[in-house]
């Protein structure tokens, strides 16, 4: 059969991989006993020393902060940002109101305004991980207004504007004491460094292993800070696109068949990357190649 | 710590897909067997789904046996079947692996 | 219309640098949308800066040039406080037009 040869070096490239990364020098322990903040400081501290030219609030440039070429064109673009006209739709679609005369500023603490550094929180009213964009569509049905879609648009555009007025605010995640928030969290870890897919990739296998490495024509963004800067204007998508827009094109990008926007697994992910990067600084909306 | 069971796990799965490829394309299929084919292979892309790893490959397959089946098509309904099989078996070995190989890349 | 045109110009000795981002589909008229169908062209074809009545650059555009494009020169001439008209105009007839003010 054709394609059995295929397979087979598939699974010899997966095991080759496997081997390969496991070589690579994290220190192991079987059982996992540490606490969330113990997993944030060994996780900053790999990077930092890892980059050691990287100021801490710079990670949340992602590829820039690591790579002085694509830093300087980075720079060039940000003269002129391609996501101005989403953050300009986003700040008139934040002040129009609803139907009802409500607008989004009543649904959020300090209306709404330097508030996305505190997104995700684990909400102990519902058991769940709330991420801004989920809190925007939970803000509209509220009101009696029909759900935005997810990924881009104007979802991208409103949370690109409330990015921006947290601009330089540091991350501030925060796991309450509750058995359910911190299953979020370690639900959130396993993704992270568990492998998905046919190439059989981890979120760890680029953002940690291979973080400031090439891959393809992209640097890759090293793990600590990569939340900071959404939404993004990617030039590869010539246009705006969420968190949850990144994380259904890398799980197809592995391979893995993406699950759907805010799918409860994609937000345990997100809570458990931004908790690893509190105090890294909000810098979004941000630029991307 | 190596994960032990790493390097055999593939190799079981390399000998599955071997073992299906032969058996799968060697003889025409008749409607009956392109049928149970996908049956079982949307079996065990459901079983990837409860793990959460369904694979892109394997989606595709399946969508190709099912349109061969459509146009009747028996042959290529049941290669592509027998394909997506082992691709869902495969992700499934991956996910059951992987839950507790994940602890062997944890920063610490 | 929203304002589709942001251009900032700068005086810098005897010349002037200009960036300006302009806000534009750019569809090519290749390109299918989610449904199959094609997505008609819509570009823009003709861009114009202008100086003291003078053009100090025209671009002729088209399906090639990219969604939103930005655009970045220099010329000689111009002193801060002089005006700089930017117009567009494309495949469709629609136009827009800005004056801002040389810094």
């Amino acid at each position: 059969m054709k394609s059995t040869p295929i397979l087979l070096a598939a699974l010899l490239t997966v095991a080759g991989i496997t081997s390969w990364v496991m070589d690579e020098g994290h220190a192991a322990a079987s059982a996992n006993s540490t606490t969330p903040e113990q997993d944030m400081q060994a996780f900053q501290r790999y990077f930092k020393q890892r980059f050691p030219n990287v100021k801490f609030p710079d990670f949340a440039n992602g590829p820039y902060a690591v790579n002085a070429e694509m830093r300087k064109q980075w720079e060039e673009i940000m003269q002129f940002p391609p996501y101005d006209f989403a953050v300009d739709e986003g700040k008139t679609a934040f002040e129009t109101p609803f139907k009802n005369g409500k607008t989004y500023g009543d649904c959020f603490p300090n209306k709404g305004i330097g508030v996305r550094q505190t997104f995700p929180y684990f909400d102990t009213k519902t058991g769940e991980v709330v991420t801004l964009d989920l809190a925007i569509n939970r803000c509209r049905a509220e009101n009696g207004e029909k759900p935005l879609p997810y990924q881009t648009g104007v979802m991208a555009s409103l949370t690109a504007y409330m990015s921006q007025t947290s601009r330089g605010k540091p991350f501030d995640i925060k796991i309450p004491d509750d058995p359910r928030a911190r299953a979020a969290y370690e639900a959130g870890k396993q993704y992270f460094y568990s492998r998905h897919g046919q190439l059989n990739f981890s979120c760890a296998s680029c953002h940690v292993t291979a973080s400031g490495q090439r891959l393809r024509g992209d640097i890759l963004a090293p793990a600590l800070g990569i939340l900071a800067s959404f939404p993004i204007y990617r030039s590869d998508w010539g246009s705006m696109g969420t968190i949850d827009r990144r994380f259904t094109s890398c799980s197809a990008q592995m391979r893995a068949e993406p699950l759907p926007p805010q799918d409860p697994t994609y937000r345990d992910l997100e809570y458990f990357l931004s908790y690893m990067s509190n105090g890294v600084p909000i810098a979004g909306p941000g630029t991307r190649p | 710590m190596k994960n032990p069971s790493r390097k055999t796990v593939p190799m079981k799965a390399a000998l599955i897909i071997a073992a299906m490829a032969v058996s799968g394309a060697a003889q025409a299929a008749t409607q009956q067997e392109a049928e149970a084919a996908l049956k079982d292979a949307k079996a065990s892309e459901a079983e990837a789904a409860k793990l959460t790893n369904r694979w892109v490959p394997t989606e595709r397959a399946l969508k190709t046996a099912q349109k061969a089946l459509d146009a009747g098509k028996w042959d290529e309904a049941a290669a592509q079947a027998t394909e997506a099989k082992a691709l869902a078996e495969v992700s499934i070995q991956q996910a059951k692996e992987q839950m507790t190989a994940w602890h062997d890349a944890v920063i610490h | 219309m929203a304002p589709t045109i942001r251009v900032r110009a700068q005086a810098s000795g005897d010349a002037t640098n200009v960036q300006a981002l302009i806000q534009h589909p750019m569809d090519s008229g290749f390109v299918k949308d989610s449904k199959g169908v094609l997505i008609p062209p819509h570009y823009i074809e003709t861009l114009t800066f202008e100086h003291a009545g003078k053009v100090v650059l025209e671009a002729f555009w088209g399906p090639a040039v990219s969604k939103d494009p930005y655009i970045k020169f220099g010329f000689k001439g111009g002193a801060k406080g002089d005006d700089l008209k930017v117009t567009w105009v494309d495949n469709l007839g629609k136009t827009d037009t800005l004056t801002a003010k040389i810094a």
